[in-house]
């Protein structure tokens, strides 16, 4: 099965997995860095992506996730195409005006069952192992 | 997207990532044919000069973290 390594990445000597994916909004495929992040149970994004690409992001599903300080943040779910490497497919992607991280984040839906994904820091790599045939 | 455009926006963040914390904490870049090309406080502010420019392919546009946001993430 195809794999796909990326580098970890250095802040001040610490090592972050962060990779960068492409994201389709409306017709246009995006470029973004997000942080691989086994603890979010979809990928979310700051809201200022889709409001930059024009995208109205408000349209989608709202919920409230919590997050790690026990508050809970609004999220705006879509259904939307990622790419990591050269493989394309839909997932749940969220957006929030209130993320409080600096980073976007690569969660586990669709992404999770889709590759088997191996932390490698000791080795300073990340890898995407896709797990077969998904349709 | 190419794959490639991709992969060359990673290798090259993994790259300068430091340098980037270093000189940029907390702001919004825009990453272009191996250099920053536009700085601001917002992804939105970002895009939209990104939109006027027309550039191609489409930029890397990162929000810089702190070491500190290590600490925060979900």
């Amino acid at each position: 099965m195809p794999t796909h390594v990326f580098r970890y990445k250095p802040i001040q000597g610490r090592l972050a997995p962060i990779i960068t994916v492409g994201l389709k909004l409306q017709e246009n495929w995006y470029p973004i860095g997000t942080y691989v992040d086994s603890g979010a149970a979809y990928t979310l994004l700051h809201a200022g992506i889709a409001q930059g690409a024009g995208f109205n992001y408000r349209a989608g599903r709202r919920t409230s996730l919590q997050v790690g300080d026990g508050s809970f943040i609004p999220v705006y779910l879509h259904d939307l195409e990622l790419q990591i490497g050269p493989e394309r497919f839909l997932a749940k992607v969220g957006f929030s005006e209130r993320l409080g991280v600096a980073f976007n984040l690569l969660g586990r839906d669709t992404v999770f069952t889709r590759f088997k994904i191996c932390f490698q820091e000791h080795q300073r790599m990340l890898s995407f192992e896709s797990e077969g045939d998904h349709g | 997207m190419e794959a490639f455009v991709l992969r060359e926006y990673d290798e090259w963040l993994a790259d300068h990532l430091e340098e980037l914390v270093r000189r940029y904490p907390s702001k919004v870049v825009a990453i272009h044919e191996g250099q920053v090309v536009y700085t601001g406080d917002s992804e939105a502010e970002v895009y939209q000069w990104v939109a006027k420019t027309g550039l191609t392919p489409m930029p890397l546009v990162f929000r810089i973290p702190r070491v500190e946001d290590l600490d925060s993430v979900l």
